[in-house]
């Protein structure tokens, strides 16, 4: 079932045109990795899926419904997303950094269901041990995965991830993207994710979408888009592709 | 379970705060020109022993005054908290709207325009008790409004109300420093310095019943925006992502607290300090979860308002110091010594 349809989408910063004739389905349970260059546009499409940022042509639709038309607090029940960085505040405990992803669920005051669906979604991303800690003794990695048990504890429909691998070291990484992987599985969740590195793109997606200079490039399965080809002619860098391992390395 | 304990040692901590600002009522009571010993005001308060009218009229001044200090104490304690998490900033209080300045201005301009009373030679004649807390009260209320609408065409970031609240700041300064220059007496001067010296003790039994809505309604609307306080420090663009309209909460928020601040400056002077200082402390102890910051922090200046009250009563005995003093005298160490600790 198709959950989130973009509809040549045109974005604009005052003068600065940062999105041009986007249009392009996700289905449920699929994984979407949008990559280009710095400045190509991946921020800025997640925003306009979640609403933030509001196109000055064409539509997105969540669930067959405009997303202009959803209330923000509803909107926030369905879609959440992880920025590329956030503002930590000392003092503030990792429980409740993610009682804070509950509030478009919460009228008053937090419940005990609250609570417990916070601690639930800090299951989902092992973290569990972590919930007395204050968010600025936490490494890159800890903080990364608090970061999305506060997305999920929203229990959204789409997950939106900015560059969720940057700053990670190695095994942190491959951690992160395979817990996307298995949460999508399970709870059917609708994933875009931004990723720089294209081999993990290539080995944890279900479809990519490649932008350039806020266009799509072109868009379809890891195996069909990432060629020798069209990563030169996006990055201007020459790569080799290993159709086995999956990897895909610059020729320097 | 790990949860269940941070939770619970907030709310006992709480539950600890409630006790300590209890047991301080009857010493706040005791304490003063008049001697009266904390075991006949405890005696008085719960077996109803009686006492002397003298010493029943002077306990009840007393009283005034310790209820006076709870309920501007939850006040400031509130605003403060909320402010510094709208604003963003640790340093942050109502006042940092510059309402003190403006009532300071208020009360120059009611002593000016002579409706605040007249002077002949070296006394004045207050024409009504409520003329200059009024004019105090009002002028506050200009300034909020003027640096919010400043702030609002700039955008309602944090940056913009900072800015708008100095240059609003500056320009009351001078032009209370011009009436003072230009217009105004020794004695009149001496009435605005006066005033701006925080003390509960102006505050009348009329006052306290406009002090206890005001302090109840602003504490009901600080606890349910609490989650939003939280939401509020992780950015306006996290904020909006959760469905939290972050400039409407900063605008609200300022209002809110502007006017609680207001009243408490007309009716009391000018207690800044303790809204800066209560959430520190606040926040030592229950950390930064607004749902137990918001009552923390409102206990906490409730009892060093309270506490500072009754020093400023016996340590230089029988001249009672304004609770602005004492509280600045008490508050400054205490902020250091936490500033150093860090
Ligand atoms: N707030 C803004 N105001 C003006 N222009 C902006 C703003 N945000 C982004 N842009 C511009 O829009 C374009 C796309 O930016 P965007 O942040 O979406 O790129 P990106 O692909 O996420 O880049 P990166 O890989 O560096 O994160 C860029 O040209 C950028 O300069
Ligand atoms: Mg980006």
């Amino acid at each position: 079932m198709v959950i989130i349809r973009v509809v040549d989408v045109e974005v604009r910063y005052d003068s600065v045109k940062a999105l041009d004739s986007i249009s392009f389905d996700v289905f449920e349970g699929e994984i979407v990795a949008v990559v280009g260059p710095n400045g190509s546009g991946k921020t800025t499409l997640l925003k306009i899926v979640d609403g933030i940022l509001k196109p000055v042509k064409g539509s997105v639709y969540i669930d067959m419904k405009n997303v202009v038309d959803i209330p923000r607090k509803q909107l926030a029940k369905e879609v959440s997303l992880v920025t590329q960085s956030t503002y930590v505040v000392p003092g503030i405990k990792v429980i409740d950094f993610v009682l804070t992803g509950r509030r478009p669920h919460i009228d008053f005051m937090p419940t005990r269901k609250d609570i417990e669906i916070s601690l639930n979604a800090l299951k989902a991303v092992k973290a569990d041990n972590l919930v007395d800690r204050d968010l600025t003794e936490l490494s890159s990695g800890e903080l990364q995965r608090i970061l999305i048990a506060r997305a999920l504890a929203a229990e959204p429909k789409v997950l939106l991830l900015d560059e969720p691998t940057s700053n990670l070291d190695l095994r942190f990484q491959i951690e992160i993207l395979n817990l996307v992987k298995s949460l999508s599985r399970e709870k059917s969740l609708a994933v875009i994710m931004s990723l720089h590195d294209l081999t993990q793109a290539y080995r944890f997606s279900d479809k990519v979408i490649v932008l350039k200079n806020g266009r799509v490039y072109t868009i379809g399965r890891p195996d069909e888009v990432l060629t020798e080809n069209v990563i030169e002619d996006v990055y201007q860098v020459r790569v080799r592709i290993d159709r086995v391992l999956k990897a895909i390395i610059p020729v320097v | 379970m790990v949860i269940e304990r941070i939770f619970r040692a907030r709310k006992i901590f709480i539950l600890i705060s409630i006790a300590i600002l209890l047991l301080i009522i009857p010493f706040s009571l005791s304490v003063g020109a008049y001697n009266v010993t904390y075991l006949d005001v405890l005696k008085a308060l719960f077996w109803g022993n009686s006492l002397s009218p003298d010493t029943t009229s002077v306990l009840l001044i007393r009283l005034r005054r310790v209820l006076a200090g709870i309920l501007i104490g939850s006040v400031l304690g509130a605003s403060g908290t909320a402010m510094q998490s709208v604003l963003r900033n640790p340093m942050a209080s109502p006042f940092t709207l510059g309402i003190s300045n403006a009532a300071a201005l208020g009360v120059a301009v009611a002593l000016l325009t002579g409706f605040g009373g007249s002077v002949r030679g070296v006394i004045i004649s207050y024409s009504n008790p409520y003329i200059i807390p009024i004019f105090a009260f009002v002028f506050a209320l200009i300034q909020t409004a003027i640096v919010l609408l400043l702030a609002y065409k700039a955008g309602l970031s944090e940056r913009a109300l900072v800015l708008a609240a100095i240059a609003m700041n500056f320009f009351y300064q001078a032009l209370l420093s011009l009436i003072q220059y230009l217009k105004l007496n020794e004695l009149q001067i001496a009435l605005i310095v006066f005033w701006s010296f925080g003390d509960v003790g102006r505050v009348g039994w009329e006052e306290l019943k406009i002090l206890f809505i005001s302090a109840f309604a602003l504490s009901i609307y600080f606890i349910a925006r609490s989650l939003d306080f939280d939401l509020m420090s992780l950015g306006d663009d996290v904020a909006y992502a959760s469905g939290v309209n972050a400039k409407r909460v900063r605008l609200e928020t300022s209002v809110v607290a502007a006017l609680g601040a207001s009243i408490v400056t007309a009716f009391s002077g000018v207690i800044a300090f303790l809204c800066l200082v209560s959430p520190h402390i606040a926040r030592l102890v229950v950390g930064n979860s607004h749902r137990y910051l918001v009552p923390q922090s409102m206990l906490v200046a409730a009892i060093l308002l309270v506490a500072a009250d009754s020093i400023g009563r016996f340590i230089l005995s029988p001249v009672t110091l304004p609770v602005g003093i004492t509280l600045s005298l008490i508050g400054s160490p205490l902020l250091i010594y936490l500033l150093l600790r860090r």
